[in-house]
């Protein structure tokens, strides 16, 4: 086993790369609409390799013995714990004197995580998108550029600088571009491609901005040898680390969707509902999760730079959940719902910087936030998914309702996505939020910025309350009430089974996922192992809290019922009652009008300055320089104009001069 | 005692006499004498100094220059007649085929021929030999 | 100022014959010429009058300032007259003048050379004025001629710069009576002795004083000491009598 590991690690991300380029080489030509076989093969195969190793993990960390000659594998001696780290050599990428990056795969625990959970919905949205996207036009470039996200998202995962995380970074951003524009004949979707590529582009800017500051404070892009020498930086620039964290955020910011980048993805569900689905909700998203939380070593370093982490992330949390109450399109309300559970993990996030023994626990709730995340969200995109090809593409909630009896199967699943995202105990979802909760609490008992984490706490106890709101708000308005179709739903019907099977799993998945891996500490442990941690610390747990969520959920969820199925009157009236708050929530906050007016409107403004520049100053002084010449010529031409008589009195001209100037020098 | 400058003074006013009338006139055998006149400016240059020095070498000279005025003479007419028989002009402004192609041409600055000419007559050569047919029939009608 | 005011006996006529020629110049409608007649036989008469300098010999400067005022008169006559016809008898005029000048100067085969050519040349042109000046009729280009004054004015510069250098000012005149540019030029007894540098043919005994001014110098110079540059000017003169028989229109390429 031991032998095969780096051929295992390297297979993870190779399949899905070899799969995208046979997609993209002979998808036309020869698959056609079995172009989804190469792409599901290839990550079933990255699944099993990920399991496989995952179970390595969990098995026998101590197995991962050091071995001198490979170097392929070496534990790192550590005061908490065994780090166990699994690294297979690639090859020398960059080699100058100051910079040596090289392509080699890493693995911890928090990757084989990350890689467990990115492997596995990859493959049950790409079964998915078989049914759902059967029929389009661009049914190879779809599993083509799927797979290359998936590539992309395993290298970014397992990169082992910070260098090729950027490069793997950029390279999801690209396949998150391809896929929002997969439909690029529709304007809003090229639309929508633009924009989420031009507001990542700021978070972008921000990394690399990150990345050159750590190279050039540390003279390397390895995490390891990052880690290593921050004690050493302490010493000499602690002031640094601020600035560091403060650029890798707002890398994780765009990337994220955090306020106020956030803007790019309500409107990225323009792609197909697949990519929604895993891009914009389960893995792409939560890369700016996974950057900061491998740099918390970094972090923990500047609890100013997790501050404002938490407070980015309270700030996106609340907004999008107030935005989210008021939406109509089905996948929209899910869209805000990611940007306000990312939200969440930031704020846990910002709790690491209670105190060295709480970061640990921070973490680790934010990453299991982030995964059990991964699980419920797709599998209610994935639903979204299914009521939109049922209706015909529609996915305006009031043009249709009382989908329970057409839909069952989608029905129960949505039905068990909502409960987990709402928070039901016991559920998932319950779990990792509660975690949240619970680190954020204890940031208001000590740490010295008790104040801040309360508020904090409280934006994220009136998030919750939200959260259970507005998802059984689109789960009534949906599938409750009375039964109606949009007319483009031509025949209403229940999806084939390659759509409803990853329904299921991901349902059964959500269900028993947080109660197996959270509450009896599996998963706070393996994670515990992973290099970026110092090491296992408290993990306190709050009844209360727990109390307190459950009640929550009770709360919203029956709220939502009394509002939307039992009188809907009354969310008819609190509309009308509120109507500016209401349209405050219904337009996103005007953000994007705000964005239009403060940068896009100057930048066009400053556009056309520049256009003005070029066109009347910079071409008229080039015409100006070109007309010399021709001037001067249009003068001097008639000199020449054919005559003999003129060209001999030119002559005569001049041997008047040569005489005179010639008699001037006699002359003395 | 011979004075030099004297005579060098009468060349050079006819050369310089000679090339004011190669530069305005503009009819082409009056530029030829023009020319002509120029040589002759020359020539008696040339043969001031060669009495001033008691040498030969300033005639021998002249005499060259009376070789080559003849030759340019001779071409000089052969051209004449070729240009008149092209444009039945002796305008030398007519030959301006090296200017460049996109400035007007010197003719439209010149005014019109004077409407009224003067009364000036040309030289005739009295007709010599025998008289031609039509006037003996003429004469033998009356 | 200073300088016009030593040279104003210079200055002087060239202005006043520049405005006579520009005068003079045929330009559009004819014109009363009777001021720029006057105005240019002042100048003559000042040139005359005062930058020639009489040698001594009465008759010599009669027949000299004969001649020389009949070529310059007859040579502003020239260039100016309207009908070409004058111009080429104008210009007979000239070298027979310019004949007589070159008899002055001890060059009587010149002298008889130059009338005999030029007669030949004369009548020959005279002919063509006649064959084609009266076909053409009364011309435009006969009676405008091409920017007179601008001309005028750089052949005046000319030739007032060449007599700058030939005519001694006052201060030099003094002393000597050969000064100026011309005071450079070496005197006939020092050419004749030292052998020349310059690549200039040694003088043979046919060229020394006892033989100048006779056709007997002159055909041993020719003969002698440039026979070969002799024979290049009769190769050439063949070559132009063969050129001008061909550029000359033939008889069966149409009438003229």
């Amino acid at each position: 086993m031991s032998e095969l590991t780096p051929a295992l690690l390297w297979l993870i991300p190779v399949a899905p790369l070899l799969a995208s380029i046979f997609i993209a080489f002979f998808g036309k030509a020869l698959l056609r609409g079995r172009s989804h076989v190469p792409c599901v093969t290839a990550l079933a195969i990255s699944t099993l390799c990920a399991g496989s190793l995952m179970l390595m993990f969990l098995a026998a960390p101590s197995q991962l013995k050091p071995d001198p000659n490979t170097n392929s594998l070496h534990q790192r001696p550590s005061e908490h714990a065994l780090q166990p780290v699994l690294t297979t050599p690639g090859y020398a990428w960059a080699e100058t004197a100051d910079l040596n990056v090289r392509l080699d795969l890493q693995m911890d625990a928090m990757t084989a995580i990350m890689l467990c959970m990115v492997t596995f919905v990859s493959l049950l949205v790409s079964i998915y998108a078989s049914g759902y996207m059967h029929g389009d036009p661009g049914y190879p470039r779809f599993f083509a550029a799927f797979a290359l996200f998936v590539f992309s998202m395993c290298m970014l995962v397992l990169a082992d600088n910070y260098l090729t995380m950027f490069i793997f970074w950029e390279g999801v951003g690209l396949c998150s571009y391809l896929l929002i524009g997969f439909w690029f004949q529709k304007p809003s979707a090229a639309a929508a491609a633009r924009k989420a590529f031009v507001v990542n582009r700021v978070g972008d800017f921000g990394f690399i901005l990150g990345v050159f500051l750590i190279w050039k404070t540390f003279g390397t892009v390895r995490f390891a040898d990052v880690f290593e020498l921050i004690p050493h930086v302490a010493e000499t620039n602690p002031g640094i680390f601020t600035t560091i964290c403060l650029l890798l955020f707002l890398g994780a910011m765009g990337k994220s969707a955090q306020f106020p980048l956030h803007v790019w993805l309500p409107d990225a569900m323009e792609g197909p509902t697949p990519v929604s689905a895993l891009i914009h909700a389960a893995t792409m998203v939560t890369a700016g999760v996974y950057m900061v939380a491998r740099s918390t070593p970094l972090f923990v370093m500047s609890p100013t730079a997790q501050m404002v982490v938490s407070g980015i992330g309270a700030i996106t949390a609340l907004l999008a959940a107030l935005t989210a109450l008021t939406q109509y399109d089905l996948k929209r309300v899910l869209a805000y719902s990611t940007v306000s559970q990312l939200g969440y993990m930031f704020m846990a996030l910002g709790a690491a910087s209670v105190s060295p023994k709480l970061a640990t626990f921070a973490v680790t709730a934010a990453m299991f936030h982030l995964f059990t995340h991964a699980f419920f969200k797709a599998l209610l995109f994935l639903g979204a998914g299914s009521v939109m090809h049922s209706m015909g593409n529609v996915i305006d909630m009031r043009r249709f309702s009382g989908l329970r009896d057409v839909m069952p199967h989608t029905r129960i699943t949505f039905l068990i996505g909502s409960l987990t995202l709402a928070g039901c105990p016991l559920l998932s979802g319950f779990w990792s939020k509660d975690e949240i909760l619970v680190a954020l609490f204890e940031g208001t008992k000590a740490g010295g910025h008790e104040t801040f984490f309360m508020v904090i706490l409280g934006v994220a106890v009136l998030t919750a309350f939200l959260t259970a709101f507005y998802s059984f708000r689109a789960y009534n308005m949906t599938f409750l009430g009375e039964e109606r179709f949009p007319e483009e739903a031509h025949h209403p019907h229940e999806s084939p089974p390659t759509m409803t099977l990853p329904l299921f799993v991901l349902a059964g998945f959500s269900l028993v996922i947080g109660l197996f891996l959270g509450p009896t500490g599996v998963y706070a442990r393996q994670l515990a192992q992973s290099t970026s941690l110092p090491g296992h610390g408290d993990h306190p747990h709050n009844i209360l809290l727990m109390a307190l969520s459950a009640a929550i959920f009770c709360g919203g969820y029956g709220l939502a019922r009394w509002m939307y199925v039992k009188s809907p009157a009354v969310s008819a009236g609190l509309e009308r009652g509120l109507k500016p708050l209401h349209r405050l929530s219904l337009n996103k906050f005007f953000l994007d009008e705000l964005f239009n007016y403060l940068l896009v409107i100057p930048v066009k403004v400053l556009a056309l300055l520049c256009t003005l520049f070029d066109k009347y100053l910079l071409d008229g002084l080039l015409n100006f320089a070109g007309s010399i010449p021709s001037t001067i010529g249009r003068i001097v031409r008639p000199i020449q104009n054919g005559l003999v008589s003129h060209y001999a009195w030119v002559m005569l001209l001049g041997v008047v001069l040569f005489l005179i100037q010639m008699l001037r020098a006699l002359a003395g | 005692m011979i004075v030099l400058t004297n005579y060098l003074i009468v060349g050079c006013i006819l050369f310089v006499l000679g090339a004011i009338g190669f530069l305005t006139r503009r009819n082409l055998i009056t530029l030829m004498l023009s020319a002509e006149m120029m040589l002759h400016g020359v020539s008696l240059n040339f043969v001031a100094f060669s009495n001033f020095h008691q040498n030969m070498q300033g005639q021998t000279f002249t005499a060259f220059i009376l070789t080559v005025a003849a030759c340019e003479a001779g071409i000089a007419l052969a051209l004449i007649l070729t240009l008149y028989k092209r444009t039945k002009s002796l305008d030398v402004s007519l030959w301006s085929q090296l200017s460049e192609a996109d400035i007007d041409s010197p003719h439209e600055e010149e005014p019109a021929v004077p409407t009224t000419p003067p009364a000036q007559k040309f030289p005739q050569l009295t007709p010599a030999g025998r008289a031609p047919q039509f006037q003996k029939e003429t004469v033998h009608r009356v | 100022m200073q300088w016009l005011k030593e040279h104003w006996l210079l200055v002087l006529p060239m202005v006043l014959g520049a405005f006579a020629v520009a005068r003079l110049m045929p330009k559009g409608e004819p014109r009363s010429s009777l001021v720029a007649r006057l105005v240019g036989l002042c100048a003559v008469g000042i040139v005359g009058g005062t930058l020639l300098q009489p040698a001594g010999s009465v008759l010599n400067d009669a027949l000299f300032f004969l001649f020389s005022g009949v070529a310059v008169l007859g040579a502003i006559l020239m260039i100016t007259h309207r009908n070409p016809a004058y111009s080429a008898l104008w210009f007979a005029v000239v070298t027979l003048a310019v004949s007589g000048l070159f008899l002055l100067q001890s060059a009587p085969f010149l002298a008889s050379a130059t009338v005999i050519v030029y007669a030949g040349a004369i009548i020959v042109t005279f002919l063509f004025v006649l064959m084609l000046a009266q076909q053409a009729g009364i011309t435009n280009y006969d009676q405008n001629s091409r920017q007179p004054g601008v001309a005028t004015f750089t052949g005046f510069v000319l030739l007032g710069a060449l007599l700058f250098v030939l005519v001694p000012s006052k201060e030099q005149a003094a002393p000597a009576p050969i000064t100026g540019f011309v005071s450079l030029v070496p005197k006939a007894s020092q050419v004749a002795q030292p052998p020349h540098q310059s690549g200039i043919p040694q003088s043979t005994s046919a060229t020394t004083a006892e033989n100048f001014g006779t056709m007997r110098g002159l055909g041993r110079s020719l003969f002698g000491d440039y026979l070969f540059a002799v024979e290049l000017a009769g190769t050439l003169l063949l070559v132009a009598s063969i050129g001008a028989i061909v550029i000359a229109p033939k008889r069966s390429s149409g009438k003229l």
